[in-house]
């Protein structure tokens, strides 16, 4: 795979999350990815603590959600623009795999009556990403990685999908 | 920021208006700053404060800091393996000594003048002492003492104030719930395990009041439980629990309790019913049928005034700000149970309560909205539900169905008894 066409991959997964079209990003993933953000990024995630941490049957309760009328941490939604630089690709373990590793900056807002507390407030969440890409009828994402540079503070809301 | 300020001629004991068939709660207790000052100082920095678990320190130099109202404290364990809580003070120009989280160290130099201390708080170490006048000493400038520090079943509990009552005096009633908690693991222990962090805008009572809430799950927490509902792994319906008989209990002290009886499995062994029946199994054959039954029940302990104890987390309560509220949940291992049950346990609690979680970010979303609500000035909230038939035993402790709001008429019993002694204010 070459960067440009990692940058392609990368931006068109952005792209679905910004225009909140939720259901084909978890066609993005192969069937046995794992969504991850760590806490301690080089942790066992089956024994310490994570922010998220996501398989197949999790990202697809995340989106009925977010797409449920009732969702309150979400009501008004997220707003969200994605930003990927720095795109590096490497050899994955297998023939059929890439590691991709990018910087990704999200900003997001939730405006509604933005006067109340809690509404308004432009933020901004700079993330080191590290994928693993793998190809079968198309490439599909085998494992996503986000480390939150603000990964150990306290963080509000973060019931949207980075 | 719109404050809205205790009216003059009240005094704090004024603020709860509890009648025989009316319990309300006045708008000011989350909107006066002057209140929430009061709180720091009259129930944070006097009482028995919840500072974390004996497993976050488990090792000879491991430490923890933390806050007790305004107070930057640090957690430590000494080389003799006893647990100290010091101020996070220096006492030289009170510059902070550790600016980490978490971490092991014998002693801490404190990086502006470098005087430097034992990990049990001993003053070791002052640098080109001979300046100092004649008759200068080290002794008697160890970091100070938090007065009191005690631990209940792994649970660190400090006291600032030296006129408090013995811990267990404290726990009181509590202190059984507490046991049913930690005897869901195999011999009682249970290991700490890193927080999830997260906040909200607005007051800190908001997150007390809520995690023994039954009346507000199925209604915030629609669109989860109808999505878990919907993938076939377990519902939840505030209705079913009432009707099944399952109860709210609030104790003297402020404590309280929210009971959900069996639920599935869940904070054990949700998702994987064979490995629970083992270790159900195992439960009954330590604890007996009956007793193992309530081991394994679903429960939500609140320990006033900071702490909840829940199936698969430790939730700390950190007041930082009138409207701005810090929170701490740990995810916690049940020591001799298989590890399988303990990562389900795990993931359970991050997919529900961290803040990417589908539970709790909905919850704190409904704090903001009360603390916007309440810049309007009005004057009295509403606590009366269940009070027709809401039981009082002779030792004071109180039950009722599980979504009334008798834990939360608990606590403020308790607040205005802890800040209507103060209560200067006519």
């Amino acid at each position: 795979m070459t960067r440009q066409e990692a940058e392609d991959f990368l931006f068109e997964e952005a792209r679905l999350l910004d225009e909140r079209d939720f259901f084909p990003w978890l066609d993005l993933f192969t069937e046995d990815a794992i969504y991850w953000i760590p806490i301690e990024e080089h942790s066992d995630p089956t024994r310490e603590t994570s922010i998220l941490w996501d398989d197949h049957q999790l990202r697809q309760l995340r989106v009925h959600q977010l797409a449920h009328e009732r969702n309150f941490a979400q009501s008004p939604p997220s707003r969200t623009v994605h930003s990927i630089t720095n795109v590096q690709v490497s050899p994955g373990n297998a023939d059929d795999e890439v590691r991709v590793r990018c910087n990704l900056v999200v900003h997001e807002i939730r405006s509604g009556d933005h006067r109340q507390l809690g509404l308004g407030d432009l933020r901004a969440l700079p993330a080191k990403c590290y994928y693993v890409l793998r190809r079968s009828d198309r490439w599909r994402i085998a494992h996503k990685k986000v480390v939150l540079i603000n990964r150990h503070m306290p963080i509000i809301n973060l019931s949207f999908l980075i | 920021m719109t404050t809205q300020a205790k009216p003059a001629h009240y005094g704090y004991a004024d603020l709860v208006d509890i009648k025989e068939r009316s319990f309300r709660v006045h708008s000011s207790l989350y909107t006066d700053a002057a209140i929430f000052e009061r709180e720091l100082v009259e129930i944070f920095e006097k009482t028995w404060v919840y500072v974390g678990h004996e497993s976050e320190i488990a090792e000879s130099g491991d430490y923890k800091t933390g806050q007790i109202g305004r107070y930057p404290i640090i957690v430590t364990r000494d080389k003799d393996g006893e647990i100290h809580a010091l101020l996070n003070v220096c006492r030289h120009r009170a510059n902070a000594i550790c600016r980490e989280n978490y971490g092991n160290s014998q002693n801490f130099r404190c990086p502006y003048h470098a005087w430097t201390y034992r990990n049990s708080g001993e003053l070791i170490g002052v640098p080109d002492g001979g300046r100092y006048p004649q008759g200068f000493s080290t002794r008697g400038l160890g970091l100070q003492r938090v007065a009191h520090v005690g631990a209940y079943r792994g649970l660190i509990f400090a006291s600032l104030s030296e006129d408090v009552p013995p811990l267990e005096e404290h726990l009181s009633h509590v202190k059984m719930h507490i046991d049913l908690w930690a005897d869901r693991s195999i011999g009682g222990e249970h290991r700490v395990l890193r927080p999830h962090r997260y906040a909200y805008l607005g007051n800190w009572k908001f997150q007390c009041e809520n995690g023994v809430d039954g009346y507000h799950p199925g209604i915030v927490h629609e669109s989860a439980f109808s999505t878990f509902g919907e993938f076939g792994i377990g519902n939840f319906s505030a209705r079913d629990l009432v009707k099944r008989g399952h109860i709210t209990r609030g104790f003297p002290g402020g404590h309280s309790t929210l009971e959900g009886g069996v639920l599935d499995g869940r904070g054990v062994g949700r998702g994987l019913p064979a490995r629970f029946e083992e270790y159900f199994a195992r439960q009954k054959g330590i604890h007996g049928d009956e007793r193992a039954e309530e081991v394994i029940s679903n429960r939500h302990v609140f320990i006033f005034p900071n702490v909840f104890l829940f199936d698969e987390l430790v939730r700390v309560i950190q007041p930082l700000a009138l409207e701005y509220t810090e929170v701490y949940s740990h995810p916690f291992w049940l020591n001799g149970v298989p590890d399988d049950l303990n990562t389900r346990r795990l993931y359970e609690g991050t997919r529900q309560l961290s803040t990417t979680g589908m539970v709790n970010p909905s919850d704190l979303e409904m704090f903001a909205a009360n603390q916007t609500g309440l810049h309007s000035r009005i004057d009295w909230l509403v606590l009366d539900r269940g009070m027709d038939d809401e039981q009082v035993g002779a030792d004071g402790v109180r039950t009722g169905n599980y979504s009334d709001e008798v834990p939360q008429r608990s606590f403020y019993r308790h607040w205005v008894e802890v800040m209507g002694k103060v209560g200067a204010g006519r």
